[in-house]
């Protein structure tokens, strides 16, 4: 990257691509999982290449070059899946109900302090592994395949049987709460 | 979307002291580690990053991966020249202009629709206090042969001084520790400073979590002979 910011305008190009072939791989693995599917992969992967190359010059060597190249990769492939329509599997997915979560309070402090509690919460009921998977498939909207690819999943039903659990523990958490006349 | 699941969306959200992303990948305080094994959010982000950056292509997926590879390869070296912001020169043609005037509706256009990627998924994380900067002795610049030993000066009150070398895109050759001024290269590292490549090493100074000085980014190379 020093070499890129130091060459002179007309080197940068060739610099740049052989900086960016470093990470072909990993970029092509990480869509390849997101996706499920080589051609989606590979435009996928097109469109991370092009913004990278893109905003290249706003790169300030703050993280490592393949960090800030994650962040692009990742960035995308939520983006693009937010805008492509919900798939069979997710819409059966959604039938099963979460708890519902007391209204949330409307100043800034008291709204911290109320995640807080719930992320505490959800610490203290799920294990490490449920607990991923449901950030990423709840607070991301990562579809659950792309989870259980990019976790490395080889059980049966890869992710899904995370989420199952959690939602179970949740839910019993909540009767819990609920029977002491607290709210989640 | 249901209601719920709205709702769950939110609490999901990073909190205010969850570690940036930008993070991961250097050497972390322990105030960030005790946060990432603790945090839901910041331990999902952790996984995926690991994912991207430590796993190897499985065998299963390895002839998918490679097509994928060529592929990028391949439209990548389609692609028209995406010519970074300050490469432009004045004086191009009248054509090239309109053109360039165009692309940059377009992508003003685009980054409003489509936000270029932050790499924070946080707020800023504020454990890191700086003062006087850490001068560098040697290595820099040209140097005749790979260097034995790494030196800078210090800081008054510092306790120890993390040190980093790193390849230029910044994949990680070495990471010490020490409570000197100095820190003698093994051989093993020494080996990957052959002649002609640029290596990047950086200091920083502290007193146990706290961050007191920073060296900045020093360069050096060995002269091909």
């Amino acid at each position: 990257m020093e070499t890129y910011r130091s060459a002179a305008p007309e080197a940068r190009g060739a610099l740049a691509d052989e900086l960016f072939a470093r990470y072909y791989e990993r970029v092509a693995r990480w869509c390849y999982r997101f996706t499920g599917d080589r051609e989606s992969a590979a435009d996928l992967a097109q469109d991370v290449f092009l913004k990278a190359h893109r905003h290249l010059d706003s790169f300030q060597g703050a993280s490592q070059f393949g960090t800030w190249l994650y962040s692009i990769a990742r960035n995308e492939s939520i983006n693009r899946m937010k805008s492509s329509p919900p798939r069979a599997t997710d819409d059966e997915e959604v039938l099963i109900d979460l708890p519902d979560l007391a209204p949330g309070p409307e100043d800034i402090a008291a709204y911290k302090s109320r995640s807080r509690n719930l992320h505490q919460f959800l610490s203290n009921t799920l294990d490490e592994t449920e607990r991923t998977v449901f950030t990423l498939h709840y607070g991301d909207d990562m579809p659950l395949d792309a989870i259980t690819r990019l976790l490395h999943f080889d059980n049966a039903s890869g992710a899904k049987a995370y989420i199952v659990s959690a939602k179970r523990k949740i839910a019993r958490a909540v009767q819990r709460l609920s029977a002491r006349g607290e709210r989640l | 979307m249901s209601q719920p699941r709205d709702q769950w969306k939110r609490v999901l959200r990073p909190l205010g002291d969850c570690v940036a992303i930008e993070r991961f990948g250097e050497i972390l305080m322990s105030e960030e580690r005790a946060h990432i094994a603790s945090c839901g959010r910041c331990h999902a982000e952790m996984e995926l990053w690991k994912s991207f950056n430590d796993d190897a292509t499985t065998p299963r997926e390895a002839a998918d991966v490679r097509w994928i590879v060529d592929e990028i390869a391949h439209r990548r070296a389609g692609e028209p020249a995406v010519v970074p912001m300050s490469s432009r020169k004045s004086g191009m043609p009248r054509m090239l202009f309109a053109a360039s005037v165009i692309f940059v509706i377009l992508g003003i256009a685009y980054l409003l629709n489509n936000r270029q990627p932050t790499m924070d998924v946080s707020a800023a994380h504020d454990l890191v206090y700086r003062s006087a900067g850490i001068k560098v002795i040697a290595p820099s610049g040209d140097v005749a042969a790979a260097p034995v030993r790494l030196e800078w000066t210090g800081i008054p009150s510092a306790v120890s001084y993390d040190v980093r070398v790193v390849e230029v895109d910044r994949a990680l050759l070495w990471r010490v520790s020490t409570g000197e001024t100095r820190v003698d290269v093994p051989p093993a590292v020494r080996a990957q400073f052959v002649p002609g490549k640029t290596i990047l090493w950086e200091v920083t100074a502290r007193r146990e979590a706290t961050v007191l000085a920073e060296s900045g980014t020093q360069k050096f190379r060995v002269a091909v002979k």
